[in-house]
């Protein structure tokens, strides 16, 4: 406190650059509206870190122990490095997934339909966003219920209703399903949706009536282009739940499809089969490092797809230049 | 009849309304259009999901006797509702300690998905990797990775172990190392759980208008001030929808103990599937009762209120006309 009067005595110049500087400090730790400061920033940072590496952790310990020989593996200096980057668990994980067929068996049973899944929720929650649809609470109310019963519980009469149309053994089930929007955890896209298209404001919607466009020309012109956040988002989960959904295809299309999640599941007696008891003497039997190579290698392409998209739900916004009220 | 009457009254009204068969009002054709935009889901929901609905509340009034070649019901009545309480020993406590964890984590949950999703929403450098990290548990929860990993390396709970902290809280063993232990754990579950929310409030945020916090730091307004004041009214819908979310999601995940009975139940000899299907609707009804909780506390009645407010007013006004012209 003395040297700052002591300071100020010196004129008003000197005070004038002290408090420059005292701003400039100030600026940089605390920031200002513009831009946020260095504390903030690391407080950024250190949650965020250390709350990922929760999530991390897990991929860390695939990634670093697929890797691993079955030297590695026993030996105790070993923790997360590996002596030497071996391919051999992820070629023979591969090899017991059946990789490629796997791949387009899962991508058979989760492009389409998650697209349809995407698109007809998209519809469903429009109407009840943007329409005094007929008992509109009734839906909403049925919705959240149906979603709030286990899937084990519906699933047998499901089976009964799809083998009385002759459905069971091929994979129309899985399309039909996601046709009529009914697929897993649907409510949730739904009640999505409606939030997404009851929130962005109606006069953008009666401009574009009284310049003459139709409705369906309102849906996909305005309101679509409005909610591609939402729309994205539903697209990730809806893929991702369809892709790892093993019982739905596994109940409905028996044989006529085979996932990479559902070769997985069965990993450990497929591997025993494909690799006989002469090699397992040999330090080739199965152990944690394929299996986890294997596991890897089913959740790779949705890594994949979340790259490929993560940019488009965080950049819409700013591109379509609309934004919410 | 009496609907159409009110929609027009001037004799010209009349006149255009009996040359077209088809005449509608606006607010009509709305209706019809939302319909048809929804007709999908409502077909999907009468085709395929009623049926799965209503057998399995058959059912759980019935003993399903399965003899060969045909499945024939014989009705019980509550009886499988009450020995769920009465008889079994297992599922009352089984249910309280699922609903009582559901409750606990749900508000946990949402809070920590609203801050992360807040957090990843700035700009700063790597955010894009960080956002591919938040969004590791929506891949990692869904299916037979979350069962792999779970044989392998008990990915929901090493993490606590890794920073040795639980080691080192066991060898104090008092009642708060203890506390803490289990709210570190839960802590990491919950977390695990939060990952479906965190996007769901990303991309909600992407909506709020920018230029919202612009003319609120411009008046003067604190960061902290136009959280409340503009991100989290945006936000409210979204919040409700999430604790939903998360009231199912934890309820319904595979490892929770009702959930795991009522599977295991399923094969129950002399009462399969029924006394399942019983269990499965009472624990509805719990999880239920706590959406309904959650509904009341977070719905926004000010909106409604508004709205209703709204209608009474347009109402009045319509009648005040109608009675004007008479």
């Amino acid at each position: 406190m003395k040297s700052a009067d002591s300071t100020m005595n010196k004129g008003p110049g000197a005070a004038e650059k002290r408090r420059q500087i005292l701003y400039k400090v100030r600026r940089f730790f605390l920031g200002n509206a513009e831009k946020s400061g260095f504390v903030s920033k690391l407080a950024t940072y250190v949650i965020l870190t250390g709350l990922g590496f929760v999530f991390v952790y897990p991929i860390l310990y695939m990634l670093s122990t697929s890797f691993m020989d079955s030297k590695d593996l026993v030996d105790s200096t070993v923790t997360w490095v590996p002596h030497q980057l071996s391919l051999e668990n992820f070629i023979k994980a591969g090899k017991t997934l059946e990789f490629w067929d796997g791949l387009k068996d899962s991508l058979i049973m989760t492009v389409l339909p998650s697209v349809f899944q995407t698109a007809v929720l998209a519809l469903s929650g429009y109407a009840l966003g943007r329409f005094p649809v007929p008992f509109k609470k009734v839906w909403i109310a049925l919705a959240v219920f149906i979603f709030l019963i286990p899937e084990q519980v519906t699933m047998i009469p499901r089976y009964l209703l799809f083998n009385s149309y002759g459905l069971v053994g091929t994979i129309w089930p899985t399309y039909l399903i996601a046709v009529l929007g009914q697929g897993i955890k649907s409510s949730v896209f739904l009640l999505v949706y409606w939030q997404f298209f009851s929130s962005y404001p109606k006069s953008l919607d009666e401009a574009a009536q009284i310049d003459g466009a139709g409705r369906i020309r309102v849906f996909l012109r305005i309101a679509l282009p409005m909610a591609v956040p939402a729309i994205v988002v539903c697209f990730l989960f809806s893929f991702i739940w369809t892709w790892n959904n093993t019982t739905q295809v596994a109940q409905y299309s028996m044989g006529a499809a085979t996932t990479l999640p559902m070769h997985l599941e069965q990993f450990v007696d497929k591997f025993n089969k494909l690799y006989s008891s002469a090699q397992l003497s040999t330090g080739g039997a199965l152990n944690e490092a394929i299996r986890l190579a294997g596991t890897l290698l089913t959740i790779l392409p949705l890594v994949v797809l979340y790259l490929i998209l993560q940019k488009q739900f965080v950049e819409s916004i700013e591109r379509t230049g609309i934004t919410g009220e | 009849m009496k609907k159409r009457r009110a929609s027009g009254d001037s004799a010209e009204g009349v006149s255009r309304r009996r040359m077209s068969v088809f005449h509608m009002t606006n607010k009509r054709r709305d209706a019809l259009a939302g319909l048809l935009f929804f007709l999908p889901w409502l077909i999907g929901f009468f085709a395929i999901t009623a049926y799965p609905l209503i057998y399995s509340i058959i059912i759980s009034f019935n003993q399903v006797v399965i003899t060969p070649g045909k499945i024939s019901f014989e009705p019980v009545g509550w009886e499988y509702f009450r020995q769920a309480f009465a008889v079994d020993t297992e599922f009352p406590t089984k249910l309280m300690s699922s609903l009582s964890s559901v409750l606990m984590g749900t508000p946990l949950t949402v809070v920590f998905a609203l801050i992360i999703s807040l957090l990843l929403n700035q700009k700063f450098r790597g955010r894009a990797i960080y956002r591919l990290i938040f969004f590791l548990p929506v891949i990692i929860m869904s299916g037979p990775v979350m069962s792999e990993l779970l044989t392998e390396t008990s990915a929901m709970t090493i993490d606590i172990n890794i920073f040795n902290v639980a080691g080192l809280l066991q060898t104090v063993d008092s009642f708060w190392a203890q506390t803490l232990l289990t709210f570190l754990n839960s802590f990491v579950q919950i977390l695990w759980f939060s990952g479906v929310q965190t996007i769901i409030f990303l991309a909600a945020l992407q909506k709020v208008d920018r230029s919202m916090y612009e003319v609120a730091s411009i008046d003067g307004a604190s960061v902290w001030e136009s959280f409340w004041k503009i991100t989290l009214p945006h936000l409210k819908p979204i919040i409700l929808l999430n604790t939903i979310y998360t009231i199912v999601e934890m309820g319904t995940f595979a490892s929770d103990p009702t959930n795991q009975k009522i599977v295991e139940d399923m094969q129950d000899i002399g009462r399969p599937f029924s006394y399942s299907a019983a269990e499965s609707w009472i624990y509805a009804a719990g999880l239920l009762v706590l959406m309904v909780i959650a509904f009341l506390l977070l719905n926004n009645w000010k909106e409604v209120r508004r709205a209703r407010d709204e209608k009474r007013r347009q109402h009045d006004e319509q009648r005040a006309r109608r009675r004007g012209k008479a």
